[in-house]
């Protein structure tokens, strides 16, 4: 366990510690000590930009710098504020996203701009296979519903080819 | 051009109440959630902000070439039965009545599209089809969308997808809905049954009532639960499917009521009629149900003298929203229930058995 120290220009503060500020640089830890009122804490809190920290009455939470959303927000289903949230709530964003039942939590869909069309014919094959089921199942006037609607749909492509 | 509409005009500015023929898919929704890279999300927007957004589609949308006839509406410009009346007619999810000042709504006379400007986000989109062309549909949809965003540049990241204000929207920021009509399975009780044995990955159900298994008017909602991880294909492959199976279901079990016929079925059929015609008050939940086994009466030849297409309208208009618009916005919560129990007893006199 390492020593926080206080920062330099604290050395002559007497005032009691309160706060214990660890920063990860890298594989290193670097810990300080502080008091509550201490000016260079509040610097730090202002300046972070990669993570946000709220300071209230000795305790700190993460907040999104941009728009002041803080974690509770997302465990409340409250919702994020803007895409920074995504940023700098990624882990518990991940965490809710997995209780709804997605495997893949990334995204694997279209982009903007991607312009993603399908074509009725994929209907086609869908159909084909649900009608070879249903043969298979020896429900025969429900086959000949499907084909019915495979008929349709093979008439209707052919028109919009034309 | 003033925006601010009236309640009759609000009816003539939206898409006509489609006619469908619908027996058992009676229509589908496709939506869209977007928010826009250069903005926070609307709850931490400020109004100016809001206002900025609204003002800048009106302007892309006027000049759009897949939107025929658009119309930008203020929310400050509706009073609360109207957005409770566009809520109805679109078949919108999401309450409504609460836009108030930096929201608004996109709606096209000709179009069965709905905008909604910064109610969570920044942008839905929706189209509502009736002929089970869900690719038609997506394929519209996704040309309003990138219309749009080749001017506001939407926040997506390679990891989430497009980044909306419920994070469990994000990825494809897409939700399809599909409504199906399964009264035959729900009177026999087969619905639960078969709804588990054809379950698959990513899609669930849920209903026009209070509670996900109300099933109300025997409808029965397939929408998918995720939207990342899963791509718009597999999501619209994967509906399109699940509701083929669910049609397949219902079909068998009506044919074999037509070639067995049950009396427990009947019977609740000839209730329902006979509520519908006599009545003097009926709450849209118990019209929605009755209708629904009117509809599996006439599939079964028990009762005859409506079509399909007439019941689906009555469907539509015997709902709150669309009632009130009908008999005017002050007229009470009582006096609803025996206006719609005058207008279905009026309009389906001609049902018999």
């Amino acid at each position: 366990m390492f020593e926080a120290e206080k920062p330099l220009d604290c050395t002559n503060c007497h005032k009691a510690v309160e706060v214990y500020y660890t920063v990860i640089e890298g594989s290193r830890l670097v810990r300080s000590k502080m008091c509550a009122a201490c000016p260079l804490l509040q610097k730090k809190l202002r300046c972070e930009e990669h993570i946000g920290l709220r300071y209230e009455g000795g305790n700190t939470e993460l907040s999104c710098p941009n728009c002041g959303t803080v974690a509770e927000d997302i465990v409340t289903r409250k919702g994020l504020g803007c895409s920074k949230c995504y940023q700098i709530f990624d882990d518990k964003i991940i965490e809710l996203i997995s209780t709804s039942g997605s495997c893949l939590l990334e995204h694997v869909g279209r982009k903007p701009e991607e312009r993603l069309l399908f074509s009725p014919a994929l209907r086609l094959v869908q159909l084909n296979e649900i009608l070879e089921e249903t043969l298979d199942n020896e429900n025969f006037e429900q086959a000949a519903w499907i084909r019915d609607q495979i008929i349709k749909l093979k008439a209707s492509l052919i028109n919009d080819g034309d | 051009m003033s925006n601010k509409l009236d309640t009759k005009s609000l009816e003539r500015n939206l898409p006509e109440a489609v006619p469908f023929d619908n027996d058992i898919w009676l229509l589908s929704t496709l939506k869209f959630y977007r928010n826009f890279k250069r903005y926070s999300f609307p709850d931490k927007l400020s109004l100016e902000y809001r206002q900025q957004i609204i003002e800048i589609l009106e302007n892309l949308t006027l000049t759009s070439a897949n939107i025929d006839n658009p119309r930008v509406i203020r929310a400050r410009d509706l009073d609360v039965h109207q957005k409770g009346f566009i809520a109805e007619h679109y078949y919108w999810d999401e309450i409504l009545q609460n836009a108030y000042r930096g929201e608004g709504f996109i709606i096209d006379k000709s179009l069965p599209f709905l905008g909604v400007i910064n109610l969570h986000d920044h942008l839905n989109l929706q189209i509502t089809e009736y002929e089970e062309e869900l690719e038609k549909a997506w394929n519209k949809l996704v040309a309003i969308e990138s219309e749009i965003g080749h001017s506001l540049e939407y926040a997506f990241s390679p990891r989430f997808g497009f980044m909306t204000a419920n994070p469990e929207k994000c990825g494809t920021g897409f939700v399809g809905r599909l409504f199906l009509q399964l009264p035959a399975l729900q009177h026999t009780g087969m619905l639960s049954k078969v709804l588990i044995e054809n379950s698959c990955e990513y899609i669930a159900t849920s209903s026009l009532g209070k509670k996900h298994d109300d099933y109300l008017g025997s409808i029965v909602i397939l929408y998918n639960n995720v939207t990342i991880g899963v791509t718009e294909e597999e999501i619209l492959s994967k509906l399109h499917r699940l509701a083929t199976k669910m049609m397949v279901a219902e079909k068998a079990v009506r044919t074999s009521l037509v070639n067995q016929p049950n009396l427990a079925i009947e019977n609740k059929v000839l209730r329902a009629l006979g509520m519908l015609k006599y009545s003097k008050q009926i709450s849209s939940s118990e019209a929605f149900d009755a209708l629904g086994l009117i509809k599996l009466g006439l599939a079964l030849k028990l009762i005859s003298g409506k079509s399909c297409r007439e019941i689906n309208e009555l469907m539509m208009i015997s709902r709150k929203s669309h009632l009130h618009n009908l008999y005017g916005w002050d007229v009470s919560h009582e006096d609803l229930l025996v206006k719609r129990a005058d207008l279905l007893s009026k309009r389906l006199g001609a049902l018999d058995h």
